[in-house]
């Protein structure tokens, strides 16, 4: 049930997460404005997120270079390790977003445990597909080399995505599991995702990631939900949305797909959560979501299915 | 008001249980582990069974059985199933109730004795003011969906707080052949629709919640939650994976209803 501090919150952030879905679905003159609106609209929320008190401790964070130009935050829990890894990737519509807009995400992750590294991939439109998703896999392989230095755990890799990054993490476990990655992947987690862009082609910048052919809406790279069948993903997958999240028939849909392909899963849908409600501490439902992904994550990092 | 379709549910429900073999033990008081067990009669002969902690007030939930189901545990031999049982220990009195239906009985005339005794409960520090549930397991949740609006009006200012299905059984399953709660096969997708926005009714004016959490099987309850979100209606949805050696799906399933309600640990 939704909390009394939740309702007032949502209430007062409802004019903007209406702006949020004007900003996917709105009409524009042309390509340009649409990113400039998506950017300046992405800026207002992190402006918002400055105003905010909240900080998490028991982890330290430091922006590091995975490779020249590749950027990465990475926040390590307080500690002797070897602790569990979570690759991160973010939202914002493939268009925007840094490393300090998902600060308090990778400190809650690293304050639940986890040593959290979340790459700040190369942007759309000016770098479509599969731009993003490469620097990706590539942060994937330097985790195998280079987290130990960390503290963390190569051998126990959960991979996470909020918005489209929930999608994204998804396609990102499906391609490493064809990889020597296989054996550490040990779950999955999208947080307000889509998982099937051939049917939200309407949702979202989608076409400027994809360069306009949207056709590689077909590519499992884009829509995990393509071709999916058991065996392909992790063992441990967690979805999770809320019923005031324009993400929510999307994940229920994938849900469902995941049944009748009778693939096990997780999912939690919190009343009266907005999109990407987990980024914000402030809201009990917000913080439930995380709870709820970190006692996953922790499943899923001691029991192998 | 008594809809046909509930109506049907509810004989169904109660000819499952053979209720016509079930006594009047007002006041008895049943031993049933560590939790002391009283039998009700809220009037018109219909029972529920109450389990409450050995002391201090707790929220009630009522929970309607499943009579008769294979698996079933809302309603076993004096009220101690085991889902009664584990909402106590979730720091609930259990109110488990036996339909009346087959009797001839109108819920309508039940449920406001429900109501009186919630009620005066509430008012003897028996149950905890303003905290009111309606739930079921498996079939036992389609009865609670089914008897929410009426139990709803018959509390009257006391407010309904939430209807939680636990692993229900609503013949859902992709919006299959029966509609939600009812106990007649064949009434196809249009029905399961219509009985998704009187569910969806519940949420409004921001009223009752809609609660559903499910350790496996999930089909029900993921094809009554997209229902629902093509609705537009507020609802909280919990789906754990199936349970595997070692992982307690059950006691995560009985821990989630906890924290959906809002209710201190135990």
């Amino acid at each position: 049930m939704q909390s009394e501090n939740d309702k007032a919150i949502c209430e007062f952030i409802a004019p903007m997460s209406a702006a949020v879905q004007v900003g996917q679905f709105g009409p524009f003159a042309n390509p340009q404005a649409a990113v400039a609106h998506y950017r300046t609209m992405i800026d207002g929320l992190g402006a918002l997120r400055e105003h905010t008190s909240y900080a998490p401790a028991g982890a330290y964070f430091e922006k590091i270079e995975l490779r020249p130009g590749l950027f990465a935050g990475i926040s390590v829990p307080y500690g002797a390790g070897p602790f569990p890894v979570i690759l991160h990737a973010h939202g914002n519509g493939f268009l925007a977003g840094d490393i300090a807009d998902y600060k308090s995400t990778q400190m809650d992750f690293a304050h639940g445990g986890f040593v959290t590294v979340l790459p700040a991939y190369r942007l759309a439109p000016e770098n479509p597909f599969p731009a993003g998703f490469d620097d990706m896999m590539y942060a994937a392989s330097w985790l195998t080399e280079n987290i130990g230095r960390y503290g963390g755990d190569p051998g126990r890799v959960v991979i996470t995505g909020n918005s489209v990054g929930g999608g994204f993490a998804y396609s990102l476990a499906r391609a490493l599991m064809a990889t020597p990655l296989r054996d550490a992947l040990r779950g999955v987690a999208g947080f307000d995702g889509f998982y099937d862009w051939r049917v939200a082609r309407g949702i979202g910048l989608i076409g400027f990631y994809l360069g306009g052919n949207t056709d590689l809406t077909a590519d499992p790279r884009v829509s995990v939900a393509v071709d999916l069948k058991p065996g392909m993903l992790p063992p441990n997958l967690y979805l999770s949305t809320g019923s005031a999240d324009f993400a929510a028939p999307p994940t229920l849909g994938f849900a469902q797909l995941l049944r009748s392909q009778n693939i096990d899963f997780e999912l939690h849908l919190l009343e009266g959560n907005f999109h990407d409600a987990a980024r914000f501490p402030e809201l009990d439902g917000g913080r439930e979501v995380t709870r709820l992904f970190l006692e996953f994550a922790h499943r899923a990092c001691t029991v192998r299915a | 008001m008594i809809t046909p379709s509930r109506r049907t549910v509810l004989a169904g429900l109660a000819g499952l249980a053979g209720l016509s073999a079930v006594p009047r033990l007002m006041g008895a008081e049943i031993t049933a582990g560590a939790w002391r067990g009283t039998e009700v009669d809220f009037g018109f002969s219909t029972v529920a069974r109450v389990l409450a902690p050995s002391s201090g007030c707790a929220p009630a939930l009522f929970i309607c059985g499943a009579p008769g189901a294979p698996g079933a545990r809302g309603v076993q031999r004096g009220g101690a199933g085991p889902l009664a049982q584990q909402c106590v220990a979730a720091g609930f009195t259990a109110v488990t109730i036996d339909a009346a239906a087959a009797r001839g009985v109108a819920d309508d005339a039940w449920l406001a004795g429900a109501a009186r005794w919630v009620k005066d409960n509430q008012s003897s520090g028996r149950l905890t003011p303003g905290q009111v549930f309606l739930g079921g397991e498996g079939q036992g949740a389609a009865g609670a969906f089914a008897w929410a609006a009426d139990f709803r009006r018959a509390l009257g200012t006391t407010r309904l707080r939430a209807v939680v299905g636990l692993n229900a059984s609503l013949g859902t399953a992709g919006l299959g052949t029966a509609g939600l709660g009812t106990a007649s096969p064949g009434t196809g997708i249009s029905a399961a629709r219509a009985r998704a926005r009187e569910i969806a009714a519940l949420t409004r004016g921001d009223e009752t919640s809609i609660v559903l959490i499910s350790d496996g099987g999930a089909d029900d309850s993921l094809a009554l939650g997209r229902e629902l979100a093509a609705l537009n209606a507020p609802f909280e949805l919990h789906l754990f994976a199936r349970p595997e050696p070692g992982l307690p799906a059950d006691a995560m399933s009985m821990a989630q209803m906890q924290r959906s309600l809002h209710q201190p640990t135990a």
